[in-house]
């Protein structure tokens, strides 16, 4: 399998992951769309460091990412919930406090 | 020679204004009274200045530190003909605007003493100041504490009128802060330093389309503040609701820094594109004299008449400037003395009836001559300074303003129209009769036609000490004008030749240099082609 | 022109005394006796007029000396200021006053006039609450006039002609608690300025040509001939002289203040003022301020037909209308007030034909006999306690009461009736008389139209004057007192008495003035045989050296033609008056003549309601119209519309922030996208850099990019794919595209590129080099390629024994064309083909201009050494 495979997963899960995160209006949703868009990421970069294989900056990466992203649904999570606890919903139609 | 007289003309009112911000609130009489005398240990000081020689083109009493030495920015001021008077005028209106306003501003004392100290502070540092920057900082630190007076101790659409006049202001002097930014990167791109230096700047050589540009901008932020016609509708706003004492200054020193602002920075720096748009600006002055004078003419309010009177007035002020020759200038920045003490002296005289009755409304008022008989003596005569009669100094500045258009017909004047110009600009000593005796018919003859007004007490001795020095003025410079000029000719016939030099040398270049301009000046002159202009105007007289 | 001077003091102190009276009694009369009061005022005027005698003393001393009039008598007090001329001159404005023979007959008439009138009004004002200002401000006007005749310059003239004005507007409404009369004052004072608007534009057409404000400098300059030029604009395709266009703007000035067509009407209303200042200002002194103007630039005005025409027809034109309406006035002021302006217009006649020694006699005659008038129209109405003006419908019979005021009343009108041997005789008979010598005064038809109109206008006029004036003499005079019977709408007091003395005095000397100072207008000969005026009066002789005039006929018929239209207009005006109106109390003239006219000049041809339907109310719209658009229309543009701007794009801008996550995300994506899309297809551009005859080519790099050149463009690649952004090479001919030729600015480096072939192409030289730099030799140029060399050639150009006048420039060289730089260069191209990581490619050409020729030009010389080629 060459790399074009990988990063045609990699855009396909990105891609997903994207339309999710605009098309959904549900904010847990929306946090797992990011995750998949992350993965998408991750997906890339294992891909790159076995065409690389001296190199393991790839695969130092993703795990960057992994922990990046675990930190992000941590606070992430907890403001859904403290969001959820005022208003009932976690429907970003209603989180609209910041327009004009 | 005390080479520090100009730091202690801009520390006194800078440390008066902190000093004042320690007293206790309470001590009104102490406020009132330490705050003029400041002020009036400013004009001595300042009367320092006059006593120098001016018969070189330079600056005198310069200061020259660095402060921010990495962008070129200086701490440096001076004063030659052009900035001379009008800091006198400053320093003598200062205090008589603040005593004046002690009749009538009961509230915050402590915070008016400390705007007008700051104002003072702001219209001196501009007028002082040879450093872009500096006097950038100086021309915007006047805005917050006019705001201020305004907004605060106003009537009763001050808010209105204080934000107008600011955002006005502000938005002209943006524009001519960006045009600033322009010339210096321009020039370190060739210099490889910064500078905000204008004598350093002077030596840029801009072509032609950025000349264009940034005298726009430059032009835009004095225009507004002159105020020129059709930049003039915050003038109106901002005297209706100002406070008698911020009238006066507003109108007698803050519209001056305008035409200042021209002849000491955009016309230099930018001689080709002030040769080319000088007509349209001296046509809006035109059209400026005589609709100013339009509208004062059906005014109802006191103060508005004057207001638009003003706007009459600094057209001529800009014609002159325009005209590009010795008399046109001298005569633009006599007027702009006149200017401020007539107008000044009318603003105080519309507070002293405001105090009594509260109004300003010409339809209020009628017989006050036979109520008032000294106050009415005092407005015939600012009356008569204003509307130009010769032995008051009115006459003196338009008379000067009107040659210098008549003559104006050098290469770098107004060319063939000049007579059309002098024309209709001339038709503005017959409105300025119109209106200005119009105001007086309403207000002095007649019956006394309100009660209200015919027990009015006569003008006191407090308001009279604050208009008499400028009675006084008022036939001083109309009967010996020769003590004022022979200070401002030099320096007016140096910016001229100067002014020469620059612009052939703009028109030559079509991207930007560096040039000696003393080595250049001297070369043209030994050389002879700045006869050139005289050349020309024989040319053109035959 | 110029006379002989001698510094004198008195001059300044002359002027100082009043002015000092009035500063003393504006600030502090309010506050002093009555006595002292008077005692200032009347005293300074008294010192003032002891000083003029004695200075004219010393004056006619001098003119002894030094021949008649050429002795003048000066103070130079101080520099006021200069300006400065094209030319580079400066010209000093002095405050200087001089005394000559034109300006001592004044001065002497100011002052003596205004003293007698100062003592009248002591009588007639005492009572008045504002004696000490009326005091004042008399004092203040005798200063003003005082310089305004002794001012030597043009803008120190000025000063009291504007000074007056002034005064004039404050005694106008000097009841200022009418406001009709305060109104009346700021009338006279803006149609005053309209006037001053013309002298001011004079001053500068005068300083422009003289190079001084001094009028004997003025007036040399005119006897030179400096002012014959043409104007620099021209009107209705012809160009006047500088003459015609500085003496009618200063004409206007004239009409202003002398009231004259257009700008008379101020003068009638002007009687709203007491008395004694309608007697002073609008009478005596002010109004005749215009006519001393001309006559002190006479011989700037006489050099202008054109405007000298003008001055004679309005002069005519102003007498037969100011007098046409004083024929059906009822009140006494009214009469002589329009009496006044008519007697204005007959000076200036005099004056437009040339008469101007003539001109100003009559202001000197017309002093004496109308202040008179007016003392004695104030004396009836002392009498009689008419407030504002008196009908004289309501009197008569006052020659019981008041003998004085009648005989005095009576032996002037006689003089402005022109009663032979009255002061009045002399003078009018002069003015007629030069209307007639300009009948027969060359052969010019303008000269002749105006003589004749002069003559047959001045002689209606004075009929009319005869008739007016003894209409009003024998109405007040004679018959039964018409007030006596208090019943009915007789308003007047029942009991008129005679006024004090120090009111008749003064009558009494003006009144023989009117008598006799004719005299000094006697000719010493007569017949006439001379051909100047100043060869046959004592009057004429005496204004020679100071004024100038056209020279009087030796025919003795048209002295006879004058003087018997004279005569006979005063005869037949007097009879019809007689037959009227003596010992009458109704107006017979109004049955005679229908109604509707004698309605029509009784409202005065409703001159002021035209000027307020055509000027005053359209010019009033206009204000209140800009008055209204300013606060709506221009701030709506300049201050509303910006703020509504920001505020509504502020407002749409705002609506995109709606808050939505999803919708901020999407914007992202879509900006993503855009910068993918950028990145897509390689971005490249070529630069070229000369060392010798190797041309480095390069371009910026880019990440992955890899590049391969052709520098000629011939479509064979000369490297191969590499990631070098740069390459060199030699161009040979076969690589040259074309020529083009490049203009350089030599100071600025301007350019400008025309692509020439074997073809004349034309050069723009004033694209590169702004115009003035441009001679005319330079413009026209066409250039061409030849072989190797490039062709300049002038198409129209003279070539005066060259043999040819093409000149050749090899390619690469740079020659100079006036002030601009030029030269051919070959055109060459090259191409770079880019190719990126996504593996898309793009091909860029860029052409060049070589700054060297391809080969060395073997074949191509010099015809001549570069110098001599290339100027």
């Amino acid at each position: 399998m060459g790399i074009g495979t990988y990063l045609a997963l990699a855009s396909v899960l990105f891609g997903i992951g994207a339309a999710g995160f605009l098309v959904r209006r549900n904010m847990l949703i929306q946090l797992m769309s990011i995750e998949l868009m992350l993965n998408s990421v991750n997906v890339v970069l294992l891909a790159f460091n076995r065409a690389h294989p001296g190199n393991h900056d790839g695969q130092l990466f993703a795990f960057f990412v992994i922990a990046v992203a675990a930190a992000e649904l941590v606070i992430g999570l907890s403001i859904l919930i403290a969001y959820y606890r005022i208003k009932k919903t976690l429907d970003t139609d209603d989180a609209t406090l910041l327009k004009y | 020679m005390n080479t520090q007289i100009l730091t202690w003309l801009l520390a006194v009112p800078a440390v008066a204004a902190l000093v004042i911000l320690a007293f206790p609130r309470s001590w009104e009489t102490g406020i009132r009274r330490f705050s003029v005398a400041a002020m009036l240990v400013e004009l001595v000081l300042s009367l320092r200045l006059v006593f120098a020689d001016y018969s070189g083109a330079g600056y005198n009493f310069v200061e020259h530190i660095a402060w921010v030495e990495s962008f070129g920015i200086s701490y440096k001021l001076g004063v030659d003909g052009f900035s001379l008077w009008l800091v006198v005028l400053t320093t003598a209106l200062s205090p008589v605007a603040l005593y004046a306003s002690w009749g009538s501003v009961t509230k915050s004392i402590k915070e008016y003493a400390f705007s007008f100290l700051l104002l003072e502070l702001g219209m001196l540092g501009a007028f002082l100041a040879l450093d872009l920057f500096l006097f950038y900082v100086f021309w915007e630190l006047m805005l917050v504490p006019m705001y201020l007076i305004i907004g605060v101790w106003g009537g009763k659409d001050r808010v209105y009128a204080a934000v107008k006049f600011f955002i006005y202001t502000m938005v002209g002097s943006l524009l001519m802060l960006v045009a600033v930014l322009y010339v210096v990167s321009s020039y370190e791109q060739l210099a490889g330093h910064y500078t905000f230096d204008l004598q350093e700047l002077s030596n840029l050589v801009l072509p032609a389309l950025p000349q264009y540009l940034c005298f726009s901008a430059f032009a835009l932020a004095f225009a507004i503040k002159v105020p020129m016609f059709p930049f003039h509708t915050w003038l109106p706003d901002a005297h209706v609701q100002a406070p008698t004492g911020g009238s006066v200054i507003l109108a007698a020193v803050l519209l001056k820094l305008g035409i200042y602002g021209f002849i000491r920075f955009a016309m230099p720096l930018f001689p080709v594109a002030s040769q080319a748009l000088g007509p349209v600006l001296a046509g809006l002055g035109i059209v400026g004299i005589i609709y100013g004078a339009y509208t004062a003419w059906v005014q109802r309010d006191l103060k508005k008449l004057i207001a638009y009177s003003s706007v009459s007035h600094m057209g001529f002020i800009l014609l002159g400037l325009f005209a590009m020759n010795r008399t046109g200038i001298s005569g633009a920045m006599l007027q702009m003395i006149n200017h401020g003490i007539s107008t000044g002296a009318l603003f105080l005289l519309v507070g002293v009836i405001y105090d009594r009755r509260h109004t300003r409304m010409l339809d209020d008022f009628g017989g006050l001559a036979k109520v008032m008989p000294r106050y009415t003596l005092f407005f015939l005569i600012i009356t008569m300074s204003s509307i130009g009669l010769p032995g008051t100094n009115g006459f003196i500045g338009e008379f000067m303003a009107l040659a210098g258009t008549f003559f104006s017909r050098t290469p770098i004047g107004f060319g063939s129209s000049w007579f059309i110009m002098t024309l209709l600009a001339t038709t503005g000593v017959i409105f300025a009769a119109v209106y200005m005796l119009h105001a007086v018919l309403r207000m002095f003859w007649g019956k006394v036609t309100h009660e209200e007004n015919e027990s009015l007490p006569d003008i006191n001795s407090r308001e009279t000490l604050a208009v008499l020095p400028l009675v006084v003025m008022v036939f001083w410079i109309g009967l010996y004008p020769k003590f004022f000029l022979d200070k401002m000719n030099p320096a007016v016939d140096s910016f001229v030749t100067d002014f020469t030099v620059r612009y052939y040398e703009g028109r030559r270049t079509s991207e930007a240099r560096l040039v000696d301009f003393d080595e250049l000046k001297a070369r043209l002159e030994a050389a002879g082609e700045l006869a050139m202009t005289e050349r020309s105007e024989e040319e053109a007289r035959r | 022109m110029h006379p002989e001077t001698t510094q004198q003091l008195m001059l300044l102190l002359i002027i100082l005394f009043p002015l000092g009276g009035a500063v003393f009694n504006g600030l502090a009369g309010r506050y002093l006796p009555k006595g002292l009061v008077t005692l200032v005022a009347v005293g300074s005027v008294a010192v003032s007029f002891v000083l003029a005698v004695l200075s004219f003393i010393e004056l006619y001393g001098l003119s002894h000396d030094h021949g008649a009039g050429h002795a003048a008598l000066v103070y130079h007090f101080y520099e006021w200021f200069s300006v400065k001329i094209p030319g580079g001159t400066v010209v000093p404005i002095d405050v200087r006053f001089t005394m000559d023979s034109l300006s001592g007959v004044m001065t002497l008439v100011v002052t003596g006039v205004g003293g007698l009138i100062h003592m009248y009004s002591v009588g007639y004002m005492g009572e008045d609450e504002g004696y000490p200002r009326f005091m004042s401000f008399l004092n203040l006007f005798m200063a003003s006039m005082l310089i305004l005749v002794l001012g030597s310059s043009v803008p120190v003239m000025f000063i009291g002609w504007e000074g007056v004005g002034l005064c004039s507007y404050l005694l106008i409404g000097f009841w200022y608690e009418n406001r009709d009369y305060a109104a009346a004052g700021r009338k006279a004072f803006v149609v005053n300025r309209i006037g001053d608007f013309g002298v001011l534009i004079g001053m500068f057409i005068l300083v422009g040509v003289a190079g001084s404000f001094e009028f004997a400098d003025i007036n040399q300059a005119a006897v030179n001939g400096q002012f014959q030029g043409d104007f620099p604009i021209w009107l209705f395709g012809m160009a006047p002289s500088l003459a015609t266009v500085a003496c009618l703007f200063l004409f206007l000035g004239c009409t202003g203040k002398s009231a004259q067509i257009p700008l008379y009407v101020w003068l009638p209303d002007a009687m709203a003022g007491p008395t004694p200042v309608s007697a002073l200002i609008h009478a005596a002194t002010m109004v005749t301020a215009g006519v001393y103007l001309c006559c002190r630039l006479s011989p700037l005005f006489i050099t202008s037909d054109v405007a000298m025409s003008v001055i004679a027809v309005t002069g005519t034109l102003t007498a037969l209308l100011a007098a046409s309406i004083a024929v059906v006035q009822r009140e006494m002021k009214k009469i002589l007030a329009y009496s006044t302006v008519s007697q204005l217009g007959f000076m200036f006649a005099a004056v437009g034909v040339g008469f101007f020694a003539a001109g100003f006699f009559h202001v000197f005659t017309h002093a004496f006999f109308k202040a008179c008038l007016f003392l004695g129209a104030g004396s009836v109405m002392h009498a009689v306690h008419a407030h504002g003006d008196a009908d004289i419908f309501k009197l008569g019979g006052m020659r019981k009461y008041m003998p004085t005021t009648r005989w005095t009343f009576l032996a002037s009108c006689l003089a402005i009736a022109g009663f032979p041997l009255t002061s009045g005789f002399f003078s009018k008979d002069e003015i007629l008389l030069g209307a007639a010598a300009q009948i027969y005064r060359g052969d010019d038809p303008l000269i002749h139209g105006v003589g004749w109109f002069v003559l047959i206008g001045l002689t209606l006029a004075a009929v009319m004057t005869a008739f007016y004036m003894f209409r009003l003499y024998f109405l007040t005079f004679t018959g039964e007192y018409r007030s006596a019977d208090q019943s009915g709408a007789h308003p007047y007091d029942a009991h008129p008495h005679e006024s004090p003395a120090s009111m008749t005095i003064p009558l009494m000397v003006l009144g023989t003035g009117a008598l006799v100072v004719g005299f000094l207008g006697l000719p010493h000969v007569l017949p006439i045989t001379g051909t100047h005026l100043d060869q046959w009066s004592w009057w004429g002789h005496w204004m020679h050296s100071s004024v100038a005039g056209q020279p009087v006929p030796e025919e003795l018929h048209i002295v006879n033609l004058a003087s018997g239209l004279a005569f006979g207009a005063m005869a037949i005006g007097i009879s019809a008056a007689w037959v009227l109106y003596r010992n009458k109390s109704e107006d017979l003239l109004q049955q005679k003549i229908p109604a509707r006219l004698y309605q029509l000049a009784f409202d005065k041809w409703r001159v002021d309601e035209l000027y307020a339907a055509t000027i005053v109310n359209p010019i009033k719209k206009v204000a209140t119209v800009a008055g209204h658009a300013d606060m709506t229309f221009v701030d709506a543009l300049m201050t509303k519309l910006p703020s509504f701007n920001v505020r509504e794009s502020g407002r749409v801008l705002a609506r995109m922030q709606n808050g939505v996550v999803q919708m901020y995300g999407a914007v992202m994506i879509v900006g993503l996208v855009g910068v993918m899309a950028w990145y897509w297809t390689p971005h490249s551009s070529i630069q070229a850099e000369f060392d010798g005859k190797s041309v480095a080519l390069s371009t910026p790099p880019g990440l992955g990019y890899e590049y391969r050149w052709d520098a000629n463009s011939d479509g064979d690649f000369e490297t191969e794919w590499s990631g070098t952004p740069s390459t060199s090479f030699e161009y040979g001919d076969d690589d040259i595209r074309g020529v083009a030729v490049f203009i350089i600015n030599s100071q600025s480096g301007a350019t400008k590129r025309v692509e020439v072939g074997e073809e004349w192409v034309s050069l723009p030289l004033e694209s590169v080099i702004p115009a003035e730099f441009i001679s005319a030799q330079d413009s026209g140029f066409e250039v061409r390629v030849d072989g190797r060399d490039i062709l300049f050639r002038k198409p129209f150009a003279r070539t005066k024994g060259m043999g040819s006048k093409e000149i050749r420039l090899p390619m690469g060289s740079h020659g100079r064309l006036g002030s601009a730089r030029v030269v051919g260069r070959p055109l060459v191209e090259a191409t770079l083909e880019v190719r990126n990581a996504f593996g898309n490619a793009r091909v860029t050409t860029k052409e060049i201009a070589l700054p060297f020729d391809t080969e060395s030009p073997a074949h191509a010389s010099l015809t001549r050494p570069r110098d001599e080629v290339f100027r």
